[in-house]
Formats: C-alpha cells, sequence, structure tokens
C-alpha cells in the first residue's frame, strides 16, 4: 500500500513538473526571460489589456493596435512604459497600419506592475523583447 | 404513498410545466404593465430622448419611429466591457448594415468627454461604416435615466471607487417597432451574437 501510494505520488510530481517545464517563456539561448515578472505580467495584461488588445495580442479592427510582432511596441518598450502609464493621444503606425484613437492613462499601475507587464508584452505572441525592472520603468518615466 | 405514485405525480407535473411554457410567445413584451381606464394592459415603453450622434446629427426617438432598434451604454475609455460588448455589436451591425428597418443605438456614459469628434473617430475604428449605427452623446442627466428604471432597466452608475468610475451593464436591449423592450442580450460573451441577429430578424417580420 505504502509502495502505491509513493510510486502514485512520485508519478503524479514528474507529471507536475514536465508540465511546468513545458510552458513556453519565449527563451532563446541567448535571452532568458524572468519568469515570475513573466507570469505576473501575464495575470496584469489580462486584467487591465486584454479587454481592448485582445488576450492573444492581435489588438482589433483600427481601434486597438496589436502588440503581437508589433514594430511600434518592439522599437521602443521604454515608449511603451510612458504610454501604459499616462496613455497616448496622437497617431501611431504599427506595422504601417494607422490608429489615431486615444488610449487611456493607467495611473494606478504601480512600476513594478508596468515592469511585469512589459516584460510580458515584449516576450509574447512571438515577441522577443526585454527583461524590465523597476528601476527600468522609473528611469523611463523621468525621461519623459 | 409509494415511491410509484411519486414518480406518476412528478411525470404529471413535468407534463403540465412543459405544456405551459410550450405555450409561452417568444419574445414576450418586457418591463412594466398598467391598466387604462377601460382595462386595457398598457406596455411599457422607450421615452422620448433626444441626442446627438458621431455625425452631428441629432438622433431622437422619431429617428427610430416603427423600426427595430438595439440600445446599448458604453463610454469609449472603457477598458472593462465596453470593448467586448461593442466589438461584439460590430458583427451584429454588420449583418444589418444598409438595412434602414434597424437602428443600433450606443450612448455614451462619459458624455462630457465623449463629444462627437471622439465619438467619430472611436466609430471609424470599428471598420464597420454603417449609417444605421449611432454612437450617441449629450446631457448625462437624460441618459442615465434613460438607462435606468423606467427607461431600459439597465443599470449605469458613476462609482468612483472603479478603475474608470462608472459601472454599468453590459447587456443590449433590444426593442420593436412599438417601441417596447422584447430581449437583453449579453454582448459581453459572443456566444449571444447569433441569438440577438435571430432576435432581430424575428421582431423585423412581426407585423
Amino acid at each position: 500500500m505504502k509502495n502505491k501510494l509513493l510510486l502514485g505520488s512520485t508519478v503524479l510530481l514528474l507529471a507536475l513538473l514536465s508540465s511546468c517545464s513545458s510552458e513556453s517563456d519565449n527563451s532563446s539561448d541567448t535571452f532568458i526571460v524572468n519568469r515570475t515578472s513573466y507570469f505576473e505580467g501575464k495575470k496584469l495584461y489580462t486584467t487591465h489589456c486584454s479587454s481592448c488588445h485582445q488576450e492573444n495580442g492581435q489588438g482589433y479592427a483600427s481601434l486597438y493596435p496589436p502588440l503581437a510582432n508589433s514594430d511600434y511596441l518592439l522599437a521602443d518598450p521604454e515608449r511603451s512604459v510612458r504610454i501604459i502609464k499616462l496613455g497616448l493621444d496622437e497617431k501611431i503606425l504599427v506595422n504601417a497600419k494607422a490608429y489615431k484613437f486615444k488610449m487611456p492613462a493607467n495611473g494606478h499601475l504601480n512600476n513594478e506592475e508596468i515592469a511585469h507587464l512589459v516584460t510580458y508584452i515584449t516576450n509574447s505572441w512571438g515577441n522577443q523583447g526585454v527583461n524590465m525592472n523597476t528601476a527600468d520603468v522609473k528611469k523611463a518615466l523621468l525621461s519623459d | 404513498m409509494n415511491s410509484s405514485h411519486n414518480y406518476f405525480l412528478l411525470l404529471i407535473s413535468c407534463a403540465f410545466i412543459f405544456g405551459c411554457s410550450s405555450k409561452t410567445e417568444y419574445l414576450p413584451i418586457m418591463g412594466p404593465r398598467d391598466l387604462s381606464a377601460s382595462g386595457d394592459t398598457i406596455f411599457h415603453e422607450i421615452p422620448s430622448f433626444s441626442f446627438e450622434d458621431q455625425n452631428e446629427k441629432i438622433v431622437s426617438n422619431e429617428l427610430v419611429k416603427n423600426k427595430v432598434y438595439c440600445s446599448n451604454f458604453f463610454f469609449t475609455t472603457c477598458r472593462s466591457i465596453c470593448p467586448k460588448m461593442n466589438k461584439n455589436l460590430a458583427e451584429v451591425v454588420k449583418e444589418f448594415k444598409g438595412d434602414d428597418r434597424i437602428s443600433f443605438l450606443s450612448h455614451s456614459l462619459d458624455p462630457a468627454n465623449d463629444s462627437p469628434e471622439i465619438l467619430s473617430a472611436y466609430a471609424g475604428g470599428f471598420g464597420v461604416d454603417a449609417e444605421n449605427w449611432h454612437f450617441l452623446t449629450g446631457s448625462e442627466k437624460e441618459i442615465y435615466t434613460l438607462a435606468g428604471v423606467g427607461g431600459y432597466f439597465v443599470s449605469a452608475l458613476r462609482d468612483e471607487a472603479s478603475i474608470d468610475g462608472i459601472d454599468h451593464s453590459g447587456k443590449v436591449a433590444l426593442v420593436d417597432k412599438n417601441g417596447r423592450i422584447r430581449a437583453y442580450h449579453d454582448l459581453t460573451d459572443s456566444a449571444n451574437i447569433d441569438e440577438l441577429i435571430k432576435d432581430i430578424r424575428f421582431l423585423l417580420d412581426e407585423k
């Protein structure tokens, strides 16, 4: 009985471990994404961003620009820190398509949350971006 | 009483319940009712209104006279349910683009911010370009009154504690040619798009 229990829990443990490691973190050989930040960012994204930019980062029509494979996002992640915190009210070009509808500010998000978010969005859906930390966010906001 | 007796009673009750529900009219008239002096039922009708749309055109109850229409409440800077609700409504609007027997009225719950100019940019973003989809702005008091009890009976209130400052329903009210509410569809869920399209067709065909 004891042996069976031990075998059972070993199998369960192995299954759990393998399922964790099978979750892709989009890391390459040279770039390792901060996993804690990435998964915190994923949760924040679902709550604060996915209604507009969609769960798959594809955006919607000409209203909400895509984040997945977005040249605008990947060209300057620090600019995205400022956009998340302060909003955006100007026409932008994303992958050669114009978006002019205003994005509201997210003043309620703190620097740590924004760091998680930018780490998540720049390393998801095929994007390869940055590991953003709280100090980077602070710096990006000061350089506005 | 033995168990077969119980079973028999249960069957009879089921038959009775199903028998009754099969007689229920599809899309019954909703809302409070009253009786006239002569004893006729007075049904609830959407009260008169007058707002401005994204093209600075006046949209009042005259525009929807003898028409089927869908009404919802949103605001352009909403980050929670509005993007989903209006994205799903856009799919319904596409089905009836160019059909002047039906109108879609999306009322802003933040009219001071949602000017016709902002609503025009917002409307354009959907890429639907349908003349019968009106994004409305006007007196905040009039819009909230129309949304609430005595109007559409959907919840909408200013709530400074919520992130966007406004709490409101994601339901779309479907109104018939006589100004009577016949159904509500929760369009924050894309699974309800087809049901709304079906119900609009039903009301368009209704005499």
